[in-house]
This record gives C-alpha cells, sequence and structure tokens, in this order.
C-alpha cells in the first residue's frame, strides 16, 4: 500500500472519528439547558408573523 | 385528534434516521464512486459535500420536520399559505409517492438478498456466478419491452419483504420502527466491523486499498468529479424524498436539531468509508488469488454484491462464515431504509385521511406489494434500473429542489434556523442559510441539468443504452405520473373530500362493531 494511500485513508478515518466522539460528547455527555419561557415564546411569535 | 407518537429516546431516532440513511446505497455505491473518481483525491469534494451540503440539509429536514410537526402534505400547505401563494401541498404529496415507488423495487433487491442469503451458507450460486444471476435466477430478458412470466421465488420473497415492512411499521413509531432501529444498526455495526478485520488481513487486501485510497489529486480540477461527490452525499443520506423531515416529526419538542442532523450525516458518511474499506480489501484479496489487476476486478450496483463477492466467496475459506455474515449485513441495510421509504405516505394518509395507521399500513403493503409485482418480471433488472435512475437522478432532486425553492427563496429560512437554534448544542447561522439558499440548490440544479441531458442523448451513448421508448415508457412517464398522481391526491385531500372518507371509515367501523 502506497504511502500516499494509507495518508488519505487515515486522514478520513481520523476526521470521521474526531467529528463523531466531538458530537457524541456534546449530545450524550454534556446537557443543554432547555429553552427558557421567554425564547420559547418567541419562537411562536415569528411562526405566527 | 390523537396525540402524535413519539421517539421514546434521542438514541431511538438516531438509530432510525441512520438506519434509514444508510443502505445498499452505501455498499454498492460509494466505494466504486470513490475507486473511478480519482480515489483518495474523491474524499476531498466528498467530506466538502458532506460539511456544505449533505449535514446543512440534514439540519434543513430536520428543522422542517420538527418545527411543523405535521405530515409533508400538511407541512408544504401551511407553508405556502403563509405567503397567500398557490398551494404546493403537491410536493407534499409527490415526496411520499416517489419514496413508495422506490420501495416497491427495493423490496424487489432485497429479495434478490435474501436468496443469496440462503445460498451463501453453501456457495449455491456454482462456478459461473455471472450466468447464474443473470441467466438462471432471474432469467433475464432481452429487453424492458420483453416481459417474459413473473418469477415464483423473487415474487415470494417480495411478498415476504413486504409482509415484514408491514409487520414493522403497523407496531407504530416506538413499537416498531424504533425497536428495529435499537437492533438492527448496532448489529449491522459490529457485523460490518468484523467481515472489515478479516478481510483487511487477507492476502491482497493492501493492494484494494491502495486501489481505493491512492489519491489522483489532478481530477480535483475536474468538475464531475465534484459533481458526483455531491450526487453520492445527495442520495446516500435518504433526503429529498421526505423521509428526514417526518422522521423528524415525531421527534419530542425539546430535542435537538443540529447535533442529530451531524450523528447522523456523520455516521452514514463513516459507514460507507467502512463498506469502502471491506468491499475494496475484498476485492483485492480476489485480485490476488486470481493473479489479476484490481482494475478487471472491480465492479459497482447489483453486479458487485450478486456477481464479484460470490466469485470472491468461492475462493475463500471461511466463506460459510464470511458469505452469510454479508448478505445478512446487507438485508439488515435495506430493511431498515425500506421501512423508512413507507413511513412519509403512512403518516401523510393518518394525517390527511384520518386513516388509522393499522390501516394505513395494511393499505400500503397490499398496494406495494401489488406493484413490486412488475418489477419481477423476467425483464425485472432492466425495468428496476430505468426506474431506480430516474426516481434517483429526477425525482429526489425535484424534490429536494422544490422543497429548497419553497423553504428559502419563497419564504426566508429563517424561522427555521431560530427554531433550530433553540435547542441545539451548535448553533447555524448566515453559512448554513448560504449552504441551503443558494450553494445546495444551485448544485441540485447542475447535477439535474447534466442528468436530463444524459437521458436525452443518442442511443448508446444514453443512460445503460437502453431504446429511447423504453427510458420514455419506465422512466418519464412514471415520473410524470407521480406528479399528476399528486396533484390528484392533493385535491382528493381537499375538505370536501376528506369528509366523506372519513364519514365512510366511521361508517364502516361502526357497521364493524354492531356485527361483533
Amino acid at each position: 500500500m502506497s504511502l500516499s494511500a494509507m495518508i488519505m485513508m487515515s486522514l478520513s478515518l481520523f476526521l470521521i472519528c474526531g467529528s463523531l466522539t466531538l458530537c457524541f460528547t456534546l449530545a450524550f455527555v454534556r446537557k443543554k439547558d432547555p429553552p427558557t419561557a421567554s425564547e420559547n415564546s418567541r419562537s411562536e411569535e415569528k411562526m405566527h408573523e | 385528534m390523537a396525540k402524535k407518537e413519539q421517539w421514546s429516546s434521542r438514541a431511538g431516532f438516531l438509530l432510525s434516521a441512520v438506519g434509514s440513511a444508510v443502505g445498499l446505497g452505501n455498499i454498492w455505491r460509494f466505494p466504486y464512486q470513490a475507486y473511478e473518481n480519482g480515489g483518495g483525491a474523491f474524499l476531498i469534494p466528498y467530506f466538502v459535500a458532506v460539511l456544505t451540503a449533505g449535514i446543512p440539509l440534514m439540519v434543513f429536514e430536520f428543522s422542517l420536520g420538527h418545527r411543523m410537526r405535521s405530515s409533508l402534505p400538511t407541512i408544504f400547505q401551511r407553508l405556502s399559505k403563509r405567503r397567500g401563494y398557490r398551494s404546493w401541498e403537491w410536493i407534499g404529496w409527490f415526496q411520499p409517492l416517489l419514496a413508495l415507488f422506490i420501495a416497491t423495487f427495493y423490496a424487489v433487491i432485497l429479495s434478490w438478498v435474501f436468496y443469496y442469503l440462503g445460498l451463501s451458507f453453501f456457495c449455491g450460486w456454482g462456478d459461473r456466478c455471472e450466468s447464474f444471476f443473470f441467466a438462471e435466477f432471474l432469467q433475464t430478458s432481452s429487453s424492458p419491452f420483453e416481459f417474459g412470466g413473473i418469477n415464483p421465488v423473487i415474487w415470494l420473497l417480495t411478498a415476504f419483504i413486504w409482509f415484514l415492512i408491514w409487520l414493522i411499521v403497523f407496531r407504530g413509531i416506538r413499537r416498531g420502527i424504533e425497536r428495529v432501529g435499537k437492533i438492527f444498526m448496532p448489529i449491522l455495526a459490529v457485523l460490518i466491523l468484523i467481515l472489515m478485520v478479516y478481510q483487511l488481513f487477507q492476502p491482497g487486501a493492501a493492494a484494494g486499498l491502495d486501489a481505493l485510497f491512492k489519491p489522483d489529486f489532478k481530477r480535483l480540477t475536474d468538475i464531475n468529479l465534484w459533481i458526483h461527490a455531491y450526487g453520492q452525499v445527495f442520495f446516500s443520506m435518504s433526503l429529498g424524498f421526505g423521509t428526514m423531515i417526518t422522521y423528524a416529526s415525531y421527534l419530542p419538542k425539546e430535542s435537538d436539531i443540529v447535533n442529530n442532523a451531524f450523528l447522523t450525516g456523520l455516521l452514514d458518511c463513516a459507514f460507507s468509508l467502512v463498506s469502502g474499506i471491506l468491499i475494496f480489501s475484498t476485492l483485492g484479496s480476489m485480485a490476488f488469488l486470481q493473479n489479476s489487476a484490481i482494475a478487471e476486478v472491480v465492479q459497482g450496483g447489483p453486479s458487485l454484491t450478486f456477481v464479484t463477492i460470490p466469485e470472491v466467496l468461492n475462493r475463500m475459506p471461511a466463506a460459510p462464515l464470511f458469505g452469510p455474515l454479508f448478505f445478512i449485513s446487507l438485508a439488515i441495510a435495506g430493511l431498515s431504509s425500506v421501512i423508512s421509504l413507507i413511513e412519509p405516505m403512512l403518516s401523510a394518509l393518518t394525517d390527511r385521511f384520518a386513516v388509522s395507521r393499522r390501516k394505513g399500513a395494511t393499505v400500503i403493503a397490499l398496494a406495494g406489494c401489488a406493484f413490486s409485482t412488475l418489477f419481477t418480471f423476467r425483464s425485472g433488472i432492466l425495468t428496476l434500473d430505468i426506474a431506480d435512475f430516474f426516481a434517483s437522478n429526477f425525482g429526489i432532486l425535484t424534490g429536494g429542489l422544490s422543497e429548497l425553492i419553497l423553504t428559502c427563496w419563497i419564504l426566508k429560512p429563517d424561522f427555521l434556523a431560530e427554531h433550530a437554534n433553540l435547542t441545539s448544542d451548535f448553533r447555524v447561522g448566515r453559512l448554513w442559510k448560504l449552504c441551503v439558499s443558494f450553494l445546495t440548490p444551485f448544485i441540485l440544479f447542475i447535477i439535474l441539468s447534466m442528468n436530463i441531458s444524459q437521458a436525452f442523448a443518442p442511443v448508446g451513448e444514453n443512460y445503460g443504452g437502453y431504446s429511447f421508448s423504453a427510458l420514455f415508457v419506465f422512466g418519464w412517464l412514471t415520473m410524470g405520473a407521480l406528479i399528476v398522481l399528486s396533484q390528484i391526491i392533493q385535491y382528493l385531500s381537499g375538505k370536501r373530500t376528506r369528509v366523506f372518507i372519513e364519514h365512510l371509515w366511521e361508517e364502516k367501523s361502526s357497521s364493524q362493531g354492531e356485527s361483533q
């Protein structure tokens, strides 16, 4: 297997695995506070405009 | 009005959405596309396409479904009425019809997979894999118009697939689709990883990976390479026919939209990449055993699965184990995708015609099975090939382009961005709006134009070398029929007809109750 092929394969796997780890950490470890009532009502108003 | 069913957990939604995105195309389309388009260099436009079109469009569809929390026809009707435009509800019927149409031939391909799964235990395809598949098993006729008879084995297996689909969707979102996703997806991931690791240690695997990943950077200046990368991303992620919008409409109110879209898109990418490694290490070991070059054994599409892989299995000592595991993986990937193709229409029927989920699932499964019969004739693989080309290259692109034009040009995507940002870990902003309003529609338009020119090219240079009449009947006419049908259903779903159908259901239910 050539070096360039090896680099492309490793890079793409690293990119995918890195991004997935980041997203999974945010999704299942860090919990974002739910939107406040005022944020919710602002969104509703926007929708009705 | 009955309360809308919801996913019971985030993991359940994610696994179901990934199950929808990951399908046969990831296994037999991505590796071949990468190999044909510059090897490792293809991965650069591919990742750019994932970040600028795939994930932004996924965020768009998730936000739309989650914000409107309705079936597709209701979503598009409400969107068009917001600015007083003529109703675009037909898009909301066209997309579910298209998904259902795709499911009718997808079920037939799955029947082939199930048949080969049975054969794989003892390599029952014999030594001549190509002639076994086309001549003995499919008994393929010479032209799409030469129907021949129905292949009873394929028909029975297709009916069985529709029974499985019915069994899953009939039970609802939580007990049906979500439960299947939670069981199937981890099994699929484990199976594919086992197969990949096993293949990586076979002689010749490194040469296969070299063929897949060796970059030809000169190809990066070729516009076709970029078009193919965007096309691959768009087809692979189940975008443009309403599945993701429908799935997102079942999300609970406080759901993260943007991160879910990232996870779904990235997991689909990861699956494509792992499949690429599995397929090319397998092709590498086959070339090694045959003492031939990789280029001589590389194939894409059904030929890869039903001709090349059986040829590899014939020469593999662990074939009775590897073969069934490979075909089980294909069956799982296909089944989880095909059930998602039913959901947009089922959701539309229950929402607009007040049909119960169980009745809707039964009607759809029976109609789907009846229509699938068209692809179980001896000309099935030819008609299926044309139908697939037109559904993927015109239907999905038209559906996707129309939803973007309506939402991002006629309306503004700001309300979706605000909605997504309310509950999401990542925030979307100007860059996302730029992607969904200009970049993605522009690229979809370019791909659509190129496909139209290919379909009208002279015989020999056109798709598959089919006659113009075959492309017209099984391609253009079918797509036209879907558009007309969506307009008719839009008319039928008008208030008076809806009230009449609801009344009919009520009368039938009460008469059944009395007779009991």
